[in-house]
């Protein structure tokens, strides 16, 4: 009953939120901006208390640090992306925009290599093709 | 060495989970006697966790024993690795310590057995106590007990029966359908 209760509450906060951000900001590009961010800040929150929640040395750990540092260089895009729109900001200033998605495409390569990796450790293909056998015996 | 009461209670339940205390002295033969219910005369697939014996000595003596290897998928916790290493019946975790990748390989290797029917055979609890606080213990085993009733399966538990983790057993017995206590 609880849980349903502070659900209900974080759903209101957040439709609040998003109405709060669409009143005070008239344009649009800026006000998607600020709805990506606050969305950004929720996943970053909800990857960092994973990450604290998993043992360490772990692959689904690792996996969890790359998505991690993945999302903040998103979130740091995003946030530069509406400074740019904002401040009106021009030709040099525009380029740290670029290296940040980049570097968040490039640690998210790295964090699919590691789910990749984590599919091929953990799953028993062959093994399940040989119970299968034998419980046909 | 197994009452025959407890074999009954094993044989008319498809599913359970049960936490077995078994003394120091007959834990291997105890050990052996239950694997080979569940895979010999019951003929059910199972995945077995080990985080007492390596895979390897393991593998040598359920053959000694004529225990049909094949039908079980082993998770070895105890064997050093420094990363997760799998071989087709094995999957090596490197530690103990490590229980999130214990948590999901169990989860994997259970949903992978292509039967109603299964087994999961943590051996053992007491081995956790040395790697773990009784606290983080408690947590694991009440996540175990509530994933062998999701997975449907015949869930058994090993543990030492000592002083120092009764307090432990205590908690765990109000989460188990059965005691067997095979002294």
């Amino acid at each position: 009953m609880n849980k349903a209760i502070f659900m209900i509450i974080e759903l209101i906060a957040i439709v609040l939120g998003i109405l709060a951000i669409i009143k005070f900001v008239s344009d649009k590009e800026i006000l998607v901006g600020f709805i990506s961010l606050s969305f950004g800040v929720l996943a970053i929150i909800w990857s960092f208390i994973a990450l604290n929640s998993l043992s360490k040395g772990t692959s689904s750990r690792d996996y969890v640090m790359f998505f991690l540092i993945g999302m903040v260089f998103l979130f740091l895009f995003s946030l530069w992306h509406v400074l740019v729109r904002i401040n009106k900001w021009e030709s040099r200033l525009i380029y740290p925009e670029y290296i940040f998605i980049s570097i968040a495409y490039l640690i998210f390569v790295m964090a699919s290599f590691r789910v990749y990796k984590f599919s091929k450790e953990f799953g028993f293909k062959e093994k399940t093709k040989e119970i299968r056998k034998q419980l046909k015996k | 060495m197994i009452k025959k009461a407890y074999r009954e209670q094993m044989n008319s339940l498809n599913e359970y989970v049960a936490l077995a205390l078994v003394s120091s002295k007959n834990y291997q033969e105890t050990n052996l006697e239950l694997i080979k219910i569940l895979v010999n005369e019951q003929k059910t697939p199972g995945v077995y966790i080990t985080l007492n014996k390596p895979y390897k000595t393991l593998k040598k003596i359920f053959e000694q024993k004529a225990i049909n290897n094949s039908l079980i998928i082993f998770i070895d916790a105890i064997t050093q690795e420094e990363n997760l290493k799998k071989t087709k019946e094995c999957l090596f975790i490197g530690s103990p310590e490590k229980l999130s990748d214990i948590s999901i390989a169990m989860d994997q290797a259970v949903r992978a057995i292509p039967s109603e029917q299964k087994f999961v055979f943590f051996d053992s609890l007491s081995t956790l106590l040395i790697y773990h606080q009784p606290g983080t213990i408690a947590k694991f085993i009440h996540f175990l007990s509530t994933k062998m009733r999701e997975w449907s399966v015949k869930g058994i538990i090993i543990s030492l029966e000592s002083d120092a983790n009764k307090e432990l057993i205590n908690q765990l017995t109000q989460f188990c359908d059965l005691t067997l206590e095979l002294k």
